[in-house]
């Protein structure tokens, strides 16, 4: 920590008396290939010793941050890119940069096409106590459509494994609205998932990105998109089936078992805060944003050379915080935690927002309470119009 | 002095070649050197140019040595090329005692050629008819002089032809000027009567009038008056016109040049007007003055409804170099506040659109144009009205008068059917063929105005694959059975999408109206129903479905700002729209009316 200027320094003690961090979030940017739909940014076709090299950075980073992240963190999220692709050992040495709370929810993406049985065994060893398995579909034609490198089988495979070394606490990752599917692969994919029987299930509109391959092909009529209409209604196909077979929706795209929610997202969904590592990972701090450096190259050199970016207040103003603060938390069935909102602004979102909530309520749109300003559940497929009224 | 001047116009079909021939007289006459050869120096204004038309005209000076070695005076008056100018045309045509007629050899003579040669016959102008690009291979030089020919009851020997690509026969087309065309009559001894045939506005200037003196001289510090209007002028310039304008001490009778009095209110000076000594005065003023009247209304908001103050100072500054332009305070439950502006015809209110978003930067909702209509009440008396929804269908409406036209239509005879066929269906009547050649017919139909103001041009166009062509002038008021139609958003009418339109054509359009705002509006959080009503009575529905998806699958720690970003942009769209009860409407959907047809 020597090579730090001292006016930086002098900033992270005033910051590190204010309040530690809980949540962690570890990005990994590499993966197999490139996905064609995929707009996260990651690296394909590298080989172990990028791997190595990355790990050593992301080490360091994590060790100018050291004194800022609380000795009971609540949970820890490995995603991606595909850090199924880390060993063991790997995941272990960034384990150990950490101490945890004893209930710490502590996830990894995988990916079902990395999954050996050894690994992800080991993984279990280390700590990890959440799997987040990028299954998609159960049809291999989707997942050919989709270019994963793996099969359905490859799914059950992985699940299985899962299961016997011991995870109690799964997710799987559904797309729907896959160019071609029609309602029984939406059936098929919810009977599928329901006989599974994963703690949490997170599901996708395929949404076509800008710059990325579907997209394209999209712009020159090589896919085809799914009418607005009939994803929405895929989508209500799968929660419902979803629901009945005990699935709770607690987010626009996620369901979960009673009391097993996804800790670490809801606490982005509540105005938490967290630290991220790793390329383009972003932080929050009382609703100041930091981000990383998107490229991998210029993220490793920052980090040589020892220069971390700081929660500087980035011209955002508290009106501004305060939308975030409703736009994340309206994303939730629950709604806004009124009181919260309260604690952390000062004012009262009535006030605040009072003649606008009012027309939507009117309108059938949103119910609030004292505890609670939430979007009607059948209307939560148009959240985003809702949202522009208000904020 | 009086007798080597000649004053003329030239009456050419959009792209006949009236330009380039009246280039080759200024180069033949050293008024604009080889070098300030501009193409088409007589239009300046940069709309005129992109659209081919000469929209505003002037007037220009040429001496010219003739033949017989004597030095005459040549006025070329320019003459507006479009039918909502026929007004304007009429004065230009007014202040000349010769036209000449061009004729595009490889085209023939066009509808245009005809209206504007009408009311140089009315005025007993010498007609010299020119045939014009004989040096094109397609051209038909004895053809196209035929039905010249026919059409002017003239010799063989008076046609003039030419190229004025290559400046072939347009000295001699100087020399015929000069030795057809009667110079200017007029007596300089009576007391002073010049028509103000032109204006324009210049900003540092104000108004300048064109005029041509018909009876007395004009002198710099004189005393002036105008006919139709009360107060004094002091004459501050005056002068002649060459490429620029050129200073003179005085102006005698048969002259044509300038005249700055200072005003900058352009209304002081019209169009028509006589201006005269304000001592010495002539008894009457000049034959002909008429104060124009607009043919179409529309409703022109800002769309932000802050703008409206800039809006009023923009049309304020138009109106100073544009007289004909009108325009009174309208309001409107859908749009807010905004104007009624009056147009000349559909050009004009296309120019003055433009002009508003070119030189002014506004952004304006336009609302769908129509006509006036003269409104009899069962008492007996007559109201006027130039906006649909003042049109109470509920009140004891003894009949409703719409302005008729009389058209000609000249058309190839393989596409009369396709031409009748349009004109049916534009209510047209139909009043008599006549044969040009054995190719090409004047059709001529009697129109309602609000029949052809719209897109009856690009029609006709379209039916006669780009060769008919097509002119009008106003023939007074006529009864039909016209309604009005509204729309209503959810069951609540929109006043600024109401139109009033003939009975037996409001279901068809009705309902092409209401699958058109279909098409536009944009899905909303509810279900939005359109329909078309006359009076209580719904002719036309349809649904606009609500939104079904309108959300972000994923938002998680990573770009929360972003996202916030994607819905304030998101919330800045739906800011364009106009909110309509609890709809939201784009501003296309005012312009939809439009075309309809389409
Ligand atoms: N070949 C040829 N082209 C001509 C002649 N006169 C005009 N043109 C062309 O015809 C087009 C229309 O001419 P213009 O003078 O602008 O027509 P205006 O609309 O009547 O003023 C232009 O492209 C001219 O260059 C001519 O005598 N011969
Ligand atoms: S594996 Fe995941 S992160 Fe990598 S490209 Fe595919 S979808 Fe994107």
């Amino acid at each position: 920590m020597q090579n730090f200027g001292c006016l930086f320094f002098s900033k992270v003690i005033i910051f590190v008396s204010s309040m530690k961090f809980s949540h962690i979030y570890i990005h990994f940017p590499f993966c197999l290939s490139k996905c064609p739909y995929c707009d996260f940014y990651s690296v394909s076709g590298l080989n172990k010793d990028a791997f190595s090299d990355y790990i050593s950075r992301l080490i360091s980073e994590i060790g100018l941050y050291r004194g800022m992240t609380s000795n009971k963190v609540k949970s820890l999220y490995f995603g991606g890119g595909t850090p199924s692709l880390l060993t063991s050992e790997e995941i272990e040495k960034i384990m150990q940069m950490f101490s945890f709370d004893e209930d710490a929810e502590i996830t990894v993406e995988v990916n079902p096409a990395t999954a050996d049985e050894d690994k992800l065994k080991a993984f279990f060893k280390t700590g990890i106590n959440r799997i987040s398995l990028g299954v998609q579909s159960f049809i291999n034609r989707d997942l050919r459509v989709l270019g994963r490198k793996h099969s359905a089988e490859d799914v059950y495979r992985t699940f299985r494994i899962l299961r016997s070394a011991g995870y109690d606490n799964i997710s799987i990752d559904l797309m729907i609205a896959v160019p071609g599917q029609t309602p029984a692969s939406i059936i098929y994919n919810a009977m599928e998932t329901a006989l599974l029987d994963p703690e949490h299930v997170s599901v996708y509109i395929l949404t076509y990105y800008e710059e990325t391959l579907f997209y394209k092909m999209l712009e020159s009529g090589r896919i085809a998109k799914t009418d607005d209409d009939v994803e929405c209604e895929y989508f209500d196909l799968m929660s419902e089936i979803l629901c009945r077979k005990g699935y709770h929706r607690y987010e626009v795209s996620n369901f979960s078992k009673s009391g097993m929610n996804s800790q670490h997202n809801l606490n982005v969904w509540n105005f938490g805060n967290y630290l991220g590592f790793g390329p383009s990972a972003y932080s929050c701090k009382s609703g100041i944003r930091k981000k990383n450096p998107d490229e991998l190259v210029e993220y490793l050199r920052n980090i040589d050379e020892g220069r971390i970016h700081n929660f500087r207040p980035s011209g955002e103003n508290s009106a501004e915080t305060k939308k975030d603060f409703i736009m994340l938390g309206m994303r939730k069935t629950e709604g806004v935690d009124v009181r919260e909102y309260k604690k952390t602004f000062g004012t009262s979102i009535y006030d605040d927002y009072g003649g606008k909530i009012k027309e939507l309520i009117l309108k059938g749109l949103i119910t609030a309470d004292d505890r609670f300003l939430k979007v009607r559940e059948n209307r939560m497929n148009i959240l985003n119009s809702i949202l522009c009224e208000i904020i | 002095m009086k007798k080597n001047i000649r004053n003329f116009c030239i009456i050419a079909h959009i792209d006949h070649g009236k330009s380039t021939l009246a280039d080759r007289m200024l180069q033949l006459t050293g008024t604009i050197s080889e070098r300030d050869m501009r193409n088409q120096a007589l239009d300046n204004m940069e709309l005129e140019q992109e659209r081919g038309i000469t929209i505003k005209s002037h007037a220009v000076t040429m001496n010219y040595t003739a033949a017989d070695g004597e030095e005459y005076i040549l006025n070329l008056i320019d003459t507006p090329g479009h039918v909502d100018f026929t007004y304007e045309v009429s004065r230009s045509i007014a202040a000349c005692e010769g036209a000449v007629l061009v004729v595009d050899a490889s085209q023939g003579i066009e509808a245009q050629t005809l209206s504007n040669l009408y009311l140089a016959m009315e005025q007993d102008l010498e007609i010299i008819p020119v045939i014009n690009k004989i040096d094109l291979p397609a051209a038909q030089p004895e053809n196209v002089a035929h039905q010249v020919i026919d059409l002017l009851g003239c010799d063989d020997s008076d046609v003039v032809f030419t190229s004025a690509k290559t400046g072939e026969g347009v000295n001699e087309l100087l020399e015929k000027i000069i030795s057809l065309i009667p110079h200017p009559k007029g007596d300089s001894d009576k007391p002073l009567q010049a028509l103000i045939f032109d204006s324009m506005y210049d900003q540092f200037r104000g108004v300048i009038a064109y005029i041509r003196i018909v009876n007395g001289a004009i002198n710099t510090k004189d005393k002036i008056k105008m006919f139709n209007q009360d107060s004094v002028f002091d004459v501050e310039e005056i002068g002649i016109l060459k490429m620029e304008r050129v200073k003179k001490e005085r102006l005698l009778t048969g002259e044509v040049g300038y005249l700055i009095t200072g005003t900058k209110n352009v209304s002081d000076i019209k169009v028509g007007d006589t201006v005269t000594l304000s001592k010495d005065t002539a008894v009457k003023p000049l034959p002909g003055y008429q104060d124009i009247k607009p043919m179409v209304y529309s409703g022109v908001f800002p769309v932000d409804t802050e703008d409206y103050d800039s809006l009023k100072d923009s049309l304020e500054k138009l109106k100073l170099n544009d007289s004909s332009l009108t325009y009174t305070p309208e309001s409107s439950t859908a749009l807010g506040f905004g104007f009624r502006v009056g147009y000349l015809g559909l050009l004009h209110m296309e120019i003055i659109h433009e002009r508003l978003e070119r030189e002014y930067n506004m952004s304006v909702i336009n609302t769908f144009p129509n006509v006036t209509y003269h409104i009899y009440l069962s008492g007996g008396e007559m109201e006027t009205i130039n906006n649909p929804k003042e049109l109470d269908m509920g009140r004891n409406i003894e009949k409703i008068e719409e302005p008729f036209i009389k058209a000609q239509i000249i058309t190839l005879t393989e596409h009369i059917g396709a031409v009748m066929k349009l004109s049916l269906e534009r209510r047209g009547v139909y009043v008599s063929t006549d044969y040009l050649d054995e190719t090409r017919v004047v059709l001529k139909y009697t129109f309602p105005l609000s029949e052809v103001i719209f897109d009856f041009f690009d029609r006709l166009k379209s039916v006669s694959r780009g060769y008919a062509s097509f002119d009008y002038e106003i023939s007074g008021y006529e009864a039909t059975q016209m309604v009005r139609l509204d729309i209503l958003l959810n069951g609540e009418k929109v006043d600024a999408l109401a139109a009033i339109i003939h009975k037996d054509k409001a279901y068809h359009y009705g309902e092409k109206i209401c699958k058109k705002l279909k098409d536009i509006i944009p899905r909303q959080m509810f279900d939005c129903a359109i329909q078309a009503a006359i009076g209580s009575r719904v002719i036309a529905r349809t649904t606009v479905k609500a939104l079904r998806k309108d959300v972000l699958a994923k938002c998680y720690g990573g770009d929360i700002s972003r996202k916030r970003k994607l819905l304030e942009k998101q919330k800045k769209g739906k800011k364009k729209m106009k909110q309509i009860g609890s709809i939201e409407l784009p501003q296309e959907a005012f312009l939809a009316l439009l075309k309809v047809d389409e």
